[in-house]
């Protein structure tokens, strides 16, 4: 009997932690998102009955071609160049526990810095008249409104970047100091050089922290939006014409049967890549 | 096991189809009945607020047309004015008449020492605290009158010792009148000007100057203190109370103390653009101010502002409204306005009985005020007391909100099948409205009325059998400018070629106002705009190229630095636009055209230098219209009420106001404004100008009867309506800016241009 009734206590608990944040997420985001989908198969005012008109409808907007696009293409250059770029300079950091204090601060810095003020960084840098037009015209070449040009993707990258660094950095230094030392001497007595010890060793044993770190970048490739919507506005340069600048402009329009239509599309993309992603890993563990 | 997690997959299947269904059950068919609309929220306690100041009309006797000086407070409570019923303003036989019952009714004095006036203006009335009344005259001698004549033709004004000069005068109680003489205090220039007239307590004088007022001492008339109180004008509020002269400067209220001339500290208003009323309580407790926004009360020595009177529930509200005076009464307050040319004394009386606040609601809405808008709200608030016209200004004053953010907040309110009643269409998007079913029809709104509108500009939004928008005003592109080139410019290319020459036998002159290349687009957007933008709103390559080309040969004559004032149309803008002062005189003025005031003076200035015409401006398109005012009914909205308002802002009341914001789309009212203003005898208006960078005076009547006549068929013609689109013009500028450097080509511009707008343009 009593094994039965720890059984049930435990079974009960369980939910009980869960409720109040199950009950927030349904209210805010998951009703919401239901009453999406549901507005994605219908008119927006009449709320007809409309089948797949809306998705058939934006797969062929060329408003969401550029801007799938310009998000995919923004994904694929950010998110390996981050994880890449924050590895190394995690492992340099990892190597030189010493000195490592400050380099740390440095780069957990631009994340306390709000998204106003770094637009205003920006603008500072890469107007026509800005720091960067300065410097080229002071030795000879000419400058130009940097935001306004096929560049302002690049700033974008840079921002995201400059931005989000810092936390890749502290999470795979976490992962580092996860990995047991006794690998490392083991290894060495078996003759295995630094390299070898990096991908035969380090690598394998900061898979989780790897998983955990992509899923997280791509979802902060999103946020990016902020600094681009407060740099150029609604209708920023094409190369910087992201999604979320067309599903606001589509709400401003009062198109919410294709923004919902989007909104679902993305969803279910984002939700399935990290599926697989988890897939991948869990097969790799 | 296996059991266990089928379990747990059946859970997770059924909670998800719970909540499909949940959100499936929360979906409503159409609005809400009508009877739930605008209902008030009764209060937790479930009783509604009562008591608000209701309005009532009074009238004037009918032979008090011209009021000298609005109407004024005597000490014992009664109300008094002086009029004259001349068909030109401020001359005699004059008349007084006093209320004993605040204003409702009045009755002729006996005055036999007016009689001396018959030939003077009077200017200026106030009463002193022994009941005496001081007034200002000045009579225009047969000989000055010629002077004036001469005057208006060689715009050289007489000298400031011709004009006759201002006397004061007294009558007290029993009759006897007095010349009190002042040493008036002229201004910089040697003219001398009088705005307003106080007696103080002591019986001394303060008048208001143009640069400054100025106390009189009572008894010998010379001045003892000058408050430097900055710019006025006729239109400047000033009062006493205690021993303090305040004067209403933008928004604050300065004060000085009539004691020892000191400037004591200001009274901060929140807002304010000097043009409100103010007067002392009778008690001396307290200060009132009377504006659109309604009556408010400051307590002595208190900083806020307490609103007694909500001026959307009242006429004053009105744009049509001009305030004069502002009463305190037994019961209230009187306000004496003036409206359509007539006076309109407005009677204010709390009544306990009525709700606060009038529970029924209806809401129109813009991004921007709107002042034919707001007339026709006030006046449907007039005709429907039971209800509360709210007209709800998106974009209002320093409003840190954008016009995204309010957009998207507009929108919200009717995807939840909410929102206003009225849409003011203008700045939004107004085809996604009428694609989604968010407007009502209007076709049988406007049937009653149909006969009276022009049908080229009301059906500006007309697609097929659908009507669903309609514009209550209209803007014209028009250019104004030497004969040569408006003859010359009767298209984009050959306007281009002219100013291009033109530049070529003139290089230190200047063609245009506006030569910077973001000015010249703006300008010439309403006209090019419809040829190169497709109807699916993309933009057609060749017509854009076309477009560019022209405004490079044009922006070539320029140095390329924005002027950055705006020119608006307005008197003040053509005096501007039109000389310098230096002698540099543009060729041709392009601007919207939005009244028939903005014709007036620059055909008078035509007159007066010759050799000058007005056009609609050169563009791609030719019949261009900007359509203004554009209404829609929120299909989910109370939409007979709603369509009352709009049968109400085309009608006669409403289109025969001039604000300044848009041609009429009446036809009538559009004739009517039209007509010549002036009565016989009436020398129009004067305005200090610079010819060749000489000083002169214009006389402005107005244009001939011909050439109204041609402009009414003009406007009767015009078929192309152009809205301007602020993103795609934000996009030509930015995208061209290259090109005009002279460091992009065409193609590569028009490809850019193209590339950048398609996103834009396809969403």
């Amino acid at each position: 009997m009593k094994p039965k009734k720890r059984r049930t206590r435990r079974g009960a608990s369980w939910l009980l932690f869960l409720l109040p944040s199950l009950c927030g997420v349904t209210v805010f985001v998951l009703l919401p998102f239901t009453d999406v989908v549901r507005r994605s198969f219908s008119e927006t005012m009449s709320r007809t009955f409309v089948g797949l008109r809306n998705y058939q409808t934006i797969f062929s907007n060329k408003a969401f071609q550029q801007a799938s696009f310009n998000t995919i293409r923004f994904v694929l250059v950010c998110m390996p160049a981050l994880i890449l770029l924050s590895l190394l300079i995690a492992l340099i950091l990892h190597g030189q526990p010493e000195r490592s204090g400050i380099f740390k601060t440095t780069f957990l810095l631009p994340m306390a810095v709000p998204v106003a003020s770094v637009v205003l960084i920006w603008q500072a840098f890469f107007h026509q008249n800005g720091l960067l037009s300065a410097f080229l015209v002071s030795v000879g070449a000419s400058g130009q409104d940097w935001m306004k040009t096929g560049w302002a993707f690049w700033v974008l990258v840079f921002s995201y970047l400059w931005k989000n660094l810092g936390y890749d950095m502290i999470l795979w230094l976490a992962g580092l100091a996860g990995i047991s030392p006794s690998l490392y001497e083991a290894a060495q007595v078996d003759g295995a050089g630094r390299f070898r010890c990096f991908v035969s060793i380090t690598l394998p044993n900061l898979l989780p922290t790897l998983y955990t770190i992509t899923v997280l970048s791509f979802l902060n490739s999103f946020k990016v939006f902020r600094e681009a919507y407060l740099v150029a506005g609604d209708y920023p340069h094409s190369s910087m014409y992201m999604l979320q600048h067309l599903f606001n402009n589509w709400f401003a329009d009062l198109d919410m049967d294709k923004l919902c239509a989007a909104a679902v599309v993305v969803g279910l993309t984002i939700f399935f890549l990290i599926l697989l992603l988890r897939r991948a890993w869990e097969k790799e563990s | 096991m296996s059991g266990k997690l089928f379990c747990r997959r059946l859970l997770a299947g059924l909670c998800s189809a719970l909540l499909l269904l949940g959100s499936g059950c929360a979906a409503q068919q159409g609005g809400k009945p009508e009877a739930e609309k605008g209902s008030a929220a009764p209060s937790s306690s479930g009783s509604v607020a009562m008591g608000r100041y209701v309005e009532e009309a009074y009238t004037l006797p009918k032979e008090a047309s011209i009021l000298a000086d609005g109407i004024d407070s005597m000490p014992d409570g009664r109300l008094s004015f002086i009029s004259c019923s001349h068909e030109l303003e401020h001359l005699g036989p004059w008349s007084l008449f006093y209320s004993a019952d605040g204003g409702k009714s009045w009755e002729k004095q006996e005055a036999p020492w007016l009689e001396s006036y018959e030939n003077a203006v009077i200017q200026l009335t106030a009463y002193g605290p022994d009941g005496s009344l001081y007034f200002v005259t000045q009579e225009y001698t047969e000989e000055f009158q010629e002077k004036l004549n001469a005057a208006m033709e060689t715009g050289v004004q007489p000298a400031p010792e011709e004009y006759p000069p201002y006397r004061l005068h007294k009558v007290t109680p029993s009759g006897v009148l007095t010349d009190l003489p002042v040493a008036w205090q002229p201004e910089d220039d040697g003219y001398t000007t009088l705005l307003a007239l106080h007696v103080a307590g002591n019986g001394d004088i303060v008048a208001q100057h143009q640069a400054a007022a100025v106390q009189y001492d009572g008894a010998t008339g010379e001045p003892k203190h000058t408050f430097l109180t900055g710019f006025a004008n006729y239109n400047s509020s000033s009062f006493l109370y205690d021993e303090v002269y305040a004067f209403v400067s933008g928004n604050s209220v300065q004060q000085f103390d009539l004691s020892n001339g000191e400037t004591l500290d200001p009274i901060s208003l929140e807002e304010g653009d000097g043009s409100a009323l103010f007067i002392p309580s009778r008690d001396g407790k307290a200060l009132y101010r009377c504006d659109g926004r309604g009556i408010y009360r400051l307590v002595k020595g208190g900083s806020l502002w307490e609103r007694l009177l909500d001026g959307e529930l009242t006429s004053l509200v009105l744009p049509s409204v001009r305030l004069q005076s502002l009463l305190e009464k037994e019961d209230g307050f009187l306000v004496l306005a003036r409206s359509d040319g007539e006076n309109l004394p407005l009677s204010y009386r709390f009544d306990e009985t009525v709700p606060t606040v009038p529970e029924d609601e209806m809401v129109i809405y813009s991004l921007y005020e709107n002042r034919t808008v707001r007339q026709a709200a006030g006046l449907m608030q007039r005709a429907h007391p039971e209800l509360r016209v709210r007209y709800q200004v998106a974009l209002e004053g320093e409003s840190a909100q954008t016009v995204s953010d309010a957009v998207r907040a507009l929108n919200t309110e009717l995807l939840a099948g909410k929102g206003p009643d009225v849409l003011v269409l203008d700045a939004l998007p107004i085809a996604s409205y009428v694609e989604k079913g968010v407007l009502a029809e209007l076709e049988e709104v406007l049937e009653p009325v149909r006969g009276e509108l022009l049908p080229n500009i009301t059906d500006a939004f007309r697609d097929g059998d659908s009507l669903q928008a309609v514009p209550t005003r209209f803007a014209v592109p028009q250019m104004w400018g030497k004969d040569a080139f408006i003859e010359a410019a009767d298209s984009l290319e050959a306007a281009a070629g002219y100013i291009a020459s033109y530049h070529r036998e003139n290089p230190e002159s200047r063609a245009l106002l506006y030569l910077a290349p973001s000015e010249l687009i703006a300008d010439f957007y309403y006209t090019c705009a419809p040829a190169f933008r497709a109807e699916d709103g993309s933009i057609r390559r060749e017509e854009f190229k076309q477009f560019l080309s022209a405004m490079e040969q044009i922006a070539a004559t320029g140095d390329g630095q924005e002027i950055g004032q705006p020119y608006d149309a307005s008197i003040r803008s053509f005096i501007w636009a039109s000389d310098d002062g230096e002698g540099n005189q543009p060729e041709i003025l392009c601007y919207l055209s939005q009244s028939m005031e903005d014709l007036a003076f620059p055909d008078a200035y035509a007159s007066f230098i010759g050799g000058r015409k007005f056009a609609l401006t050169a563009g791609q398109a030719e019949g261009v219209f900007v359509p203004e005012g554009i209404l829609g009914i929120n299909r989910n909205g109370r939409q007979e009420l709603a369509a009352e308002f709009v049968q109400l802002a085309l009608s006669e009341p409403v289109q025969n106001c001039d604000f300044e914001d848009g041609y009429s789309v009446r036809l009538d009212a559009l004739r009517a404004s039209a007509a010549y203003p002036y009565a016989e005898g009436d020398d129009g208006r004067q305005y200090q100008i610079f010819v060749n960078g000489e000083e002169k005076w214009l006389q402005v009547f107005w244009p001939s009867e011909t050439f109204m006549e041609e402009l009414l068929q003009t406007l009767s013609t015009l078929s192309v309506p152009s809205v301007l689109d602020p993103v795609l013009l934000e996009m030509l500028v930015d995208e061209t800016r290259e090109f005009f450097a002279g460091n992009k080509g065409l193609e590569e511009t028009a490809d850019a241009v193209i590339e950048r707008t398609q996103a834009y343009l396809s969403e």
